[in-house]
């Protein structure tokens, strides 16, 4: 069974969009380019597309959400309100690569390599056909990681991302900037998804994808004083 | 106002649980003209997440609380016998805490209340706090509260639903972070507080008499100061080393019985100011002093504040300790009260989350 009204939206990267999709086409789109106040932004967004086609928005049998990587704030606001609307109207959510979604976006007829600049030398990537198919999983590579992509057979490519600054400089002649947005658009995510079967969406938990470590660091236990026993340390 | 019952969910996120509940505000005859009555009240503490760091790591508990926000949320309603449709309005804590964990409380609340066509509240968090003792005690306005928790120091004057006066604040650590530091220190395990009074039960307090911050300084009013009682403890502990099993009981104790006289001491203050500013004095009995926040949960604290209260002509009020640290219940109860007074809630559901909110201005 395939969906018939599918909402998207989109927080991982430098905009926020929300999408409605019903029988064919996209009936609502939003896309506010942003850095910060995604959060703020989100759910008015989708308050003024629920006002614009009530009779549509009750028909939403699926919801549709990119899960990163991106920002992790970002993220975490798509992900906990579409899981939030999901509780609410006990329709199923699927999550969907961020890269994937940017891939598909994609007007370039060459092959496709998404990289966002996620700072410290680090970039998320996908390698994806000209078609947007991913070739393999989502990958943070460094710089001199993404440059080397293609070099044994000379594949030209285009770039889709905020790491396209970077990699596309006058020497690197084999890398071209793609002229989709640097960000994923919930009109693409909505139309992507409502191409799958209620089925296949099932199968797509909307999870985030941080694909880096949170910064966490363990007490240093050379700064701890001495303790006369350190097996009963202290125990009554 | 409504005579009728009024259903709240609530979400909490701010810190190291992941909380959802639903309580039940219900208008009647007593002394605060309302009954309060929890219909679920699930927690899920991230405390064995943290632990190994000695403290909340803010990215690992943002990953967690969207990892099982909205099962919590499922569960609750489920507990509670309820459809989200028979919600009255969702509340959601908006601050102050983590910013990476509020949004997901936020977020979801925002998410569910547009769903279900249901008003939105968010809630300061420290509100959820200072209202708890009308759920489970029903105490009438006005009354005084003593905030102990891991993020707070405070004492203010509460009038109504809204009205909050800060009397004094912590000028640098939180009450209950002190216990988290001092903890730390003797080699303990996180949360602290429980920790150091369950080793300072079998310790002799008057060992290490350590400095009571503030106390004597008549131009301090009820502001509160841990942080030199904190180098004190260091002080002492690193001229012990190697530090036996005994010394930890015995520091444990000098700390909590520092602690306590401090609290005390700016409690006693503070019924003074409001004995002094309660127009209409109210008879003896009425006169209440509030104590909530997870500090509440210390045996020692609550005996020598009930003594404190007595002397003073205050009865002595502390939710149970599941209320006292971080839940849900607290944040759909001030959304009860809130919708119960008439606020609007944030129908353009565009409120921020904050890290900083300070429950009022401090006025002297
Ligand atoms: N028995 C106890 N004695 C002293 N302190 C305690 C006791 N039990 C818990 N605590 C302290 O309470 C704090 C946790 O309380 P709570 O959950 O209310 O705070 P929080 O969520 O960290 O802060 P806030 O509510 O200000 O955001 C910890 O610092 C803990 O050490």
């Amino acid at each position: 069974m395939m969906p018939e009204t599918v909402l998207a939206c989109d927080t991982t990267q430098g905009a926020c969009s929300a999408a409605l999709w019903h029988r064919g086409e996209v009936v609502a789109a939003r896309l506010d380019e942003m850095q910060r106040g995604h959060a703020e932004a989100l759910l008015p967004c989708l308050a003024e597309i629920k006002r614009g086609a009530p009779d549509i928005w009750a028909r939403i049998d699926a919801l549709a959400v990119t899960v990163g990587p991106g920002t992790f704030t970002g993220v975490r606001v798509g992900v906990s309100a579409m899981r939030g609307l999901s509780l609410a109207m006990g329709v199923p959510v699927a999550g969907f690569c961020t890269l994937q979604i940017m891939a598909l976006g994609g007007v370039s007829p060459r092959r496709r390599l998404v990289a966002v600049d996620a700072r410290r030398d680090t970039y998320y990537t996908q390698i994806c056909t000209k078609e947007g198919t991913p070739c393999e999983a989502p990958t943070a590579r460094s710089l001199a990681d993404c440059l080397a992509i293609g070099a044994d057979d000379g594949a030209q490519m285009a770039v889709i991302g905020t790491g396209a600054t970077a990699i596309c400089t006058p020497e690197n002649t084999r890398f071209s900037v793609d002229a989709a947005p640097p960000w994923p658009q919930a009109s693409v995510l909505a139309t992507h998804a409502a191409s799958l079967s209620m089925h296949e969406l099932a199968a797509l938990p909307a999870t985030p994808l941080y694909l880096r470590p949170p910064d966490a660091t363990l007490p240093d236990p050379q700064k701890s004083l001495t303790f006369a026993d350190a097996q009963g340390r202290g125990a009554p | 106002m409504s005579a009728k019952s009024i259903n709240v969910l609530g979400l909490e996120t701010s810190c190291d649980e992941t909380a959802a509940a639903i309580v039940r505000l219900t208008p009647d005859g007593g002394p605060s003209g309302l009954r309060g009555e929890i219909l679920s009240n699930v927690v899920l503490s991230q405390i064995d997440l943290h632990a190994p760091y000695g403290g909340v790591v803010p990215e690992l508990a943002a990953r967690a609380h969207i990892d099982h926000l909205d099962r919590l949320v499922a569960n609750a309603l489920e507990e509670a016998d309820c459809r989200l449709q028979d919600m009255d309005a969702i509340a959601a804590t908006a601050g102050p805490g983590l910013i990476g964990g509020v949004l997901i409380g936020l977020t979801t609340g925002k998410a569910l209340a547009l769903a279900s066509g249901t008003p939105f509240f968010a809630i300061n968090h420290l509100e959820g706090h200072a209202l708890t003792a009308r759920l489970t005690h029903g105490v009438a306005f006005p009354y005084l509260l003593l905030l102990v928790s891991g993020g707070h120091c405070q004492l203010c004057r509460v009038d109504g639903v809204g009205d909050y006066t800060l009397l004094g604040t912590t000028r640098d650590d939180a009450v209950g972070e002190a216990f988290d530091k001092a903890a730390k220190l003797l080699g303990l395990g996180y949360p602290g507080g429980p920790e150091i009074e369950a080793r300072a039960m079998h310790g002799d307090a008057r060992r290490f008499v350590l400095p009571r911050p503030l106390i004597g300084h008549h131009d301090s009013g009820c502001d509160f100061s841990f942080s030199g009682l904190k180098t004190a403890l260091r002080q002492r502990a690193v001229d012990l080393q190697p530090i036996s099993a005994e010394d930890i009981c015995d520091l444990a104790a000098g700390f909590q019985a520092a602690i306590t006289d401090c609290l005390v001491d700016r409690c006693r203050r503070a019924m003074e100011k409001f004995a002094d500013t309660t127009d209409a004095p109210a008879p003896a009995s009425s006169k209440r002093l509030v104590v909530a926040g997870g500090v509440a949960a210390n045996q020692h604290l609550k005996h020598a504040l009930e003594d404190a209260a007595h002397r003073a002509g205050f009865t002595l009020s502390v939710p149970p300790p599941a209320l006292c640290t971080d839940n849900g219940a607290m944040i759909a109860w001030a959304g009860a009260e809130r919708y119960h007074a008439g606020c609007a809630g944030d129908a353009d559901l565009d409120a921020p989350a904050r890290a900083r909110w300070p429950l009022s201005e401090k006025i002297f």
